[in-house]
């Protein structure tokens, strides 16, 4: 009579068994550790990509062009302390009379899905130590994944090829140039 | 032959335990890839988004810039602390610590040599005697 204890049968089969059973819960174990780290950090590509089309989107803007010079400076030095959305510079090639012409030159060089909002961040008076942030474009309010991507700009007084809005002129001086910090801020639609 | 142990006598199916095996460990060798590439293709943007390139590049940057408007007013000392003070700032806003140091300007030649100095905490970079050469360099 054969009892559980005493039959020899079939061991082999019972070992590869448990081996098979061991290996496949060790492999869903590795493959699912793998996908718990990368699940949230899929958007982080999304991100840096999004920062990539940004500093692109500016670096086109601030690169010495022989004919029209730096446009994102031009842009910079003729802003004359408006308020969002107001027209700030229309007589350079990529720009159009019939709104912002920053805001038209960026919409160019984004995408359609990205929308953007502009700030120009100085130091109003040196002495004080105040900083000064202005919105020059906006777009709405930035979704949770917005990304921001930055220049600086610098005004010097009496600097051929870039006259000075008169509000500039007020606070560029000879020995006092003003450092303006461009934030393009960019998020996905 | 009764006293011998089956598991010891039986060979049969041997080609196929074997490539059993060796299929279980090619899985495994492919699962381990699979997730060293995931763990890769998560850790590079993080990388990117959290070291501060943009800022290193943009301040060195704009000190050139500073450097080939006119090299001589470098050595303006009220000068360079307006530029200084304000680039301070607006980097401190953010938590960047900056600061410049003219270490020597020769308005003949038209070069200059300067300390930049940066850092955001994790990040800190250092160029020690960055030399400026505002003739052959093009801005």
């Amino acid at each position: 009579m054969r009892t559980l204890f005493h039959d020899v049968q079939g061991q082999l089969h019972t070992i590869e068994g448990l081996a098979a059973a061991g290996i496949m819960i060790a492999t869903l174990l590795l493959v699912m550790e793998g996908a718990v780290v990368v699940t949230p950090q899929t958007g982080l590509v999304l991100d840096a990509n999004l920062k990539q089309i940004g500093d692109d989107a500016l670096t086109v803007l601030d690169t010495n062009d022989p004919f029209d010079g730096i446009i994102l400076k031009h842009y910079v030095a003729l802003w004359n302390n408006t308020t969002t959305n107001e027209i700030i510079y229309d007589t350079i090639i990529f720009g159009n009379s019939s709104g912002n012409a920053l805001n038209r030159s960026l919409s160019y060089l984004l995408p359609d899905d990205v929308l953007f909002n502009l700030d120009f961040i100085y130091v109003n008076d040196s002495t004080t130590d105040e900083v000064t942030v202005r919105r020059v474009i906006d777009n709405g309010e930035p979704g949770v994944d917005a990304v921001v991507s930055r220049r600086l700009v610098t005004l010097f007084a009496n600097e051929s090829g870039y006259p000075l809005s008169a509000y500039w002129n007020s606070t560029v001086f000879l020995n006092d140039p003003q450092v303006v910090e461009v934030r393009l801020t960019l998020w996905q639609v | 032959m009764a006293g011998i142990n089956p598991f010891v006598r039986d060979e049969g199916g041997q080609w196929i335990l074997l490539s059993g095996l060796i299929i279980a460990v090619g899985l495994i060798v492919l699962s381990i890839l699979l997730n060293q590439a995931m763990m890769a293709g998560g850790r590079s943007p993080e990388a990117i988004l959290k070291f501060p390139k943009d800022d290193i590049r943009e301040f060195r940057w704009e000190v050139h810039r500073w450097a080939h408007h006119n090299v001589s007013r470098l050595s303006d000392g009220a000068y360079i602390s307006n530029l200084t003070n304000q680039t301070m700032l607006l980097y401190g806003s953010r938590g960047i610590s900056v600061n410049l140091s003219v270490l020597d300007v020769n308005a003949t030649n038209q070069t200059a040599n300067l300390t930049l100095f940066i850092t955001d905490g994790p990040t800190t970079c250092n160029f020690r005697r960055e030399y400026v050469d505002c003739i052959h360099e093009s801005i």
